[in-house]
């Protein structure tokens, strides 16, 4: 896991919504163009001109390594070829993660099902709990 | 895009079947079938083929790049070449999946064939990651990639076109946060 | 049952000179499906093909409905009825997860089209975006704006939601040969410089390059 920047926003006691609280924002019944981040590398303070090549040539430099981490870790604990990659190349290795795992599951005949996500199964208990006294 | 979808995609193939029963002619959207008439070969998409197995209707012809000799070569060609060689369809893996899981026992030496076009799959996927590297090595706009099908480029898809956006990002300096440009498929 | 559809296949897409045959117009679907999942911004809508693909569908079902159960033809009408829903929903998916992702610029690009341009949104697409901008704006004003300082209370749709990046890269399939395409460099020392595309051949480059390419359908992303 990467570390959190933010804490988390609980949402809102019984039928209250908060705004700013992710699973609210997620349940609600509106369709809104909710977007959630990780954080990209603040390099807004660089100068162009001087330290951001070297940063893309880190990035060029340690490319392989990532590939190679994200597309060869078979369903292993990957926490630890994570830990050395930072946050930029942590998304990157989800999304070869992701890519490689969707292919060994077709491979595998692991059809593709569709699941209730454990927010809305929270949502139901939350639904009851608001009903009772 | 997800791996079924390909498949989905890659069941529009056509194949041989050898029906047991008959049938008339059959006007599809998508073009005529038929007639089926028993011990006849004929050709349908493999979404058909597939069915008409698993309701034990007919048995499935192989492709004729389904044997064991003909991969083999191909095996070593892969093996041999720099570049990307020729698949003798654009869904083979598909194909080996499809067929294999479903109808085994019409492709003589089933399990062979399995490792064979896997070691092929393996080859070239090992192929795939040495040009990305160097395509984002030498920072080119531009790569052919001949020969290459839809599955294999769909398993590095996500990463290598994240990886992409992020360079670009990197070299324009855009403001941090922005998400602009990631990859998504719709 | 009866197959109405040799007959049928003369009526369809009465704009064009030619006439294209029912299995054309599932492959123009095919097309227009993979172009959008894999184009980072929305592309024109092909109305005329999913109406006359709908059309087709309904034609169909409606045969199949004369069709005694247990028919195996009809079993088969049935399954090549739900492939090509499943292609057409999914092109239509695709198309609106779009436009709720990028619908300030959807709009924005709309209205600021030329009379006589083609339309990038169907008229159901354009409702939809529509709806979809107010009911954000309201949302916004009631769960967050209105509690701000004054100064804080408006908000510019155009600048908080991020564009479609044209710059992503894409995978493409040439369908009819190219000469002269233009390679912008990536680094300062590099130059530009052209490529012929062949007809048949696959390449990987920025989606600007190539766009016009995606509209006239001499390429095809995949």
């Amino acid at each position: 896991m990467e570390s959190q920047s933010y804490l988390p926003v609980p949402p809102g006691v019984g039928m209250e919504e908060n705004f700013l609280s992710l699973d609210d924002i997620l349940l609600s019944h509106e369709r809104l163009p909710t977007r959630t981040e990780c954080t990209f590398p603040r390099l807004g303070f660089l100068e162009k001109s001087t330290d951001s090549p070297d940063i893309l040539e880190t990035f060029i430099g340690r490319f392989r390594r990532t590939m190679d981490s994200s597309q060869n870790a078979y369903n292993e604990d990957t926490s630890a070829l994570v830990e050395k990659l930072d946050s930029l190349e942590k998304a990157l290795f989800k999304s070869g993660q992701s890519g490689l795992n969707g292919f060994q599951s077709w491979e595998k005949g692991q059809a593709s099902q569709l699941t209730a996500s454990s927010l809305v199964l929270n949502y139901r208990k939350r639904k009851i709990n608001d009903v009772q006294p | 895009m997800d791996p079924s979808e390909v498949e989905f995609i890659a069941e529009k193939e056509v194949v041989q079947i050898i029906p047991n029963f008959s049938l008339d002619k059959i006007y599809l959207i998508g073009g005529d079938l038929g007639p089926f008439n028993p011990g006849l070969p004929v050709s349908v998409p493999v979404w058909l083929a597939l069915n008409l197995k698993q309701r034990q209707k007919c048995s499935i012809v192989p492709p004729e790049w389904m044997d064991i000799d003909k991969l083999e070569e191909m095996r070593e060609l892969e093996r041999k070449e720099d570049a990307f060689t020729p698949v003798p369809s654009p869904y083979y893996m598909e194909l080996t999946k499809l067929l294999l899981n479903h109808s085994s026992d019409n492709i003589p030496k089933a399990d062979e064939i399995r490792t064979l076009v896997k070691d092929i799959w393996d080859t070239r996927i090992a192929k795939l990651r040495l040009s990305a590297d160097s395509f984002i090595n030498q920072q080119e706009a531009h790569a052919k990639l001949d020969n290459l099908t839809l599955m294999e480029i769909n398993t590095i898809r996500a990463f290598l076109l994240d990886s992409l956006n992020c360079m670009y990002k990197l070299r324009s300096n855009l403001q941090p946060g922005s998400t602009k440009g990631q990859f998504s498929d719709y | 049952m009866s197959d109405g559809l040799s007959e049928d296949g003369s009526d369809i897409n009465q704009e064009d000179e030619d006439v294209m045959t029912p299995a054309e117009l599932i492959a123009k679907l095919e097309e227009a499906w993979l172009n959008e999942k894999f184009s980072p911004e929305l592309l024109e809508n092909k109305s005329e093909v999913v109406e006359c693909v709908m059309e087709q569908l309904t034609h169909m079902e409606a045969n199949l409905q004369r069709v005694k159960k247990g028919d195996a033809k009809a079993s088969i009408h049935r399954m090549e009825i739900d492939r090509i829903r499943y292609v057409l929903s999914s092109y239509l998916r695709s198309r609106l997860q779009k436009i709720e992702k990028y619908f300030p610029h959807v709009l924005e690009k709309e209205k600021s089209r030329e009379m006589g341009d083609a339309s990038l949104l169907s008229p159901e697409e354009f409702a939809f975006a529509k709806e979809y901008y107010a009911n954000t704006e309201t949302y916004l004003k009631a769960m967050a704006l209105k509690r701000m300082p004054p100064n804080l209370q408006t908000i510019d749709m155009l600048k908080a939601v991020p564009e479609p990046c044209l710059d992503s890269f894409v995978f493409l399939r040439v369908k009819e040969r190219q000469e002269n395409i233009l390679v912008e460099p990536e680094t300062d020392d590099q130059r530009e410089y052209v490529v012929d595309l062949e007809e048949g051949s696959q390449h990987l480059m920025r989606y600007r390059t190539i766009a016009p390419l995606v509209s006239t359908g001499a390429v095809q992303l995949i």
